[in-house]
């Protein structure tokens, strides 16, 4: 055996992130096909919620801007799948804490960013997956997009970018807690950040506290982000169908501003971990 | 030399009916010591009931079919978030027992002089209790928002029989496929399950509403059937018609989840020889 063979054998060849981060998201990949049940409810609860909240507040079809329940409720089902993603990838770091996977990650050669990275990046695999299934379920369904194909681009992007956001809030509990307890407090705090918008009705057909905590909530100008391609916007009525950039900018800001405070929470709380 | 032949130890054996009760009690402190266990099904249907009532009260007064019969959109939901408290806290009877088999409590239960039928009712019992506790705190704090209870204490009984029976009912599901598969994760696992009981019927919108097959799925869940009843009760008045469907449909749904358990229960200890 050469010098060189012994030095692969110790495994002191370093990978570069962009490997690093491809063998993670495979990795947890094949955590979805070893357990499904992690993943499943996961795609099962968002095409449900589309099914059973169009079909319970379809005699609302009014108040959504075009007569059809579903086209509303669609975006915002499709919103809380990728959350779900976001979600679920802290719960897996969660269980790799508790198994003492995660501290062999520690020790492992490689940067603390790769490791934050390959968690974003698996909850982007998974929300693309979760987002192209209830897609293809709501168009099934008989939801129209008269947005088209840029309708399309900002849902995913809307999507992709709330995947993030639920990741890194999840990640930097898990960080701190380090156990699957932490779970009802990302769930808490994921379900209020949609809820507490317009992720039901819009502001118009809301009463009492509810419009002016809408209002403020990030998450209303995402889920206008998201909806710009299937509803007519809800602040600009006159503007009717098609995506305006009124409508693209402010959910951009939401989605940035957030990505950024989170991802400095998730940081923090890596930076406190020693192998 | 005489041989004296010891008497034989005094064993005090409480009587079944004592059993079940330590057992209930047991089963009940069990879930007071964990708060964390309880905040999910007192939080969700709270949190709901303010959010739907400020997100669907302008929609649904504009609806004359609505309008004429209740009050406010949250009348409408007192039933329905007292109902989803009850059906989202009952899941932790099933969880507690899995918790019970995998622990090896259990089988200290099965070695002990016991009753088998205690271990069950025990549980049950607890499940019962909280299903009331949960339907009074509801109720309380509802009406301190501003819902109003038209059929009086008499709708309010009602109301907390049928949160004790579904507590029976839903606990003795849970305990059923606790005793089966002796897993928590399994039983935590069947809460979507309940999620969906509750989304198909008429919950959180009066089935008058709703089109299509969803109003078909609704008309047939047993859920709809009792939360019509009770909200009749609630917010027109009282009705013993409305008060035997309310508790004669809990209470099918108690027998029938006691008989299950029952029998998962004597499976088990017919494999455990």
């Amino acid at each position: 055996m050469t010098a060189v063979d012994a030095r692969v054998d110790l495994g002191t060849v370093r990978s570069g992130p962009a490997a690093i981060i491809r063998e993670m998201v495979a990795r947890n990949l094949r955590g979805i096909r070893r357990q499904p049940a992690t993943f499943v409810p996961t795609l099962i609860m968002p095409v449900f919620f589309v099914i059973t909240f169009s079909g319970a507040y379809g005699f609302a079809g009014r108040a959504f801007g075009n007569g059809n329940a579903m086209s509303w409720y669609a975006p915002m089902a499709i919103i809380q799948g990728a959350s779900f993603a976001g979600m679920t990838m802290g719960l897996s770091t969660a269980r790799d804490f508790e198994s003492g996977f995660f501290d062999r990650f520690l020790l492992a050669p490689m940067g603390r960013l790769t490791l934050l990275g390959g968690a974003l990046a698996a909850a982007l695999v998974r929300a693309l997956l979760t987002t192209t299934v209830v897609l293809l379920v709501a168009v099934v369904g008989g939801v129209a997009i008269p947005g088209g194909a840029l309708g399309i681009a900002t849902l995913y992007l809307s999507a992709l970018g709330i995947a993030v956001v639920a990741a890194l809030w999840a990640l930097g509990l898990v960080y701190r807690v380090q156990s699957t307890n932490v779970g009802p407090l990302i769930q808490v705090g994921i379900f209020m950040a949609i809820f507490l918008s317009t992720a039901q009705v819009p502001i118009s057909a809301m009463s009492g506290w509810l419009p002016g905590v809408a209002r403020i909530n990030p998450m209303t100008n995402v889920l206008r982000l998201a909806r710009a391609g299937f509803v007519p916007d809800q602040l600009n009525p006159p503007a009717g169908f098609g995506v305006s950039w009124a409508e693209m900018w402010p959910g951009l800001v939401a989605l940035g501003g957030t990505i950024a405070l989170l991802a400095v929470f998730a940081l923090r709380g890596m930076r406190r971990l020693t192998p | 030399m005489t041989a004296t032949v010891a008497a034989p130890p005094v064993v005090n054996r409480p009587s079944p009916v004592r059993q079940s009760l330590l057992l209930s009690r047991r089963a009940i402190f069990a879930v007071l010591r964990q708060p964390q266990v309880l905040v999910p099904s007192i939080f969700f249907p709270l949190f709901f009931a303010a959010l739907n009532a400020a997100a669907f009260d302008r929609i649904t007064s504009q609806q004359p079919a609505f309008a004429a019969q209740f009050d406010s959109f949250l009348d409408f939901l007192l039933p329905a978030t007292v109902l989803q408290g009850v059906l989202f806290g009952s899941t932790q009877a099933g969880t507690e027992m899995a918790n019970d088999i995998e622990n090896g409590f259990f089988d200290r239960l099965l070695a002990s002089p016991v009753s088998r039928t205690s271990i069950l009712v025990g549980r049950l019992a607890g499940g019962a209790v909280l299903g009331a506790a949960q339907a009074l705190f509801f109720t309380g704090v509802l009406v301190a928002f501003g819902a109003r209870l038209h059929g009086g204490i008499g709708a309010l009984l009602v109301l907390v029989v049928c949160s004790a029976l579904l507590g029976i009912g839903i606990g003795g599901f849970g305990v059923m496929l606790g005793i089966r598969t002796g897993s928590a994760e399994a039983v935590q696992g069947s809460f979507p399950l309940i999620f969906v009981l509750m989304f198909t019927s008429s919950a959180f919108f009066p089935r008058e509403l709703m089109t299509g097959w969803y109003e078909v799925v609704a008309r047939y869940n047993p859920i709809s059937w009792i939360l019509e009843a009770l909200r009749d009760l609630i917010s027109i008045g009282w009705s013993t018609g409305d008060a035997m469907v309310a508790i004669a449909v809990s209470a099918a749904i108690a027998a029938g989840s006691v008989a299950l358990s029952l029998r998962a229960l004597r499976r088990r200890l017919a494999a455990a020889g």
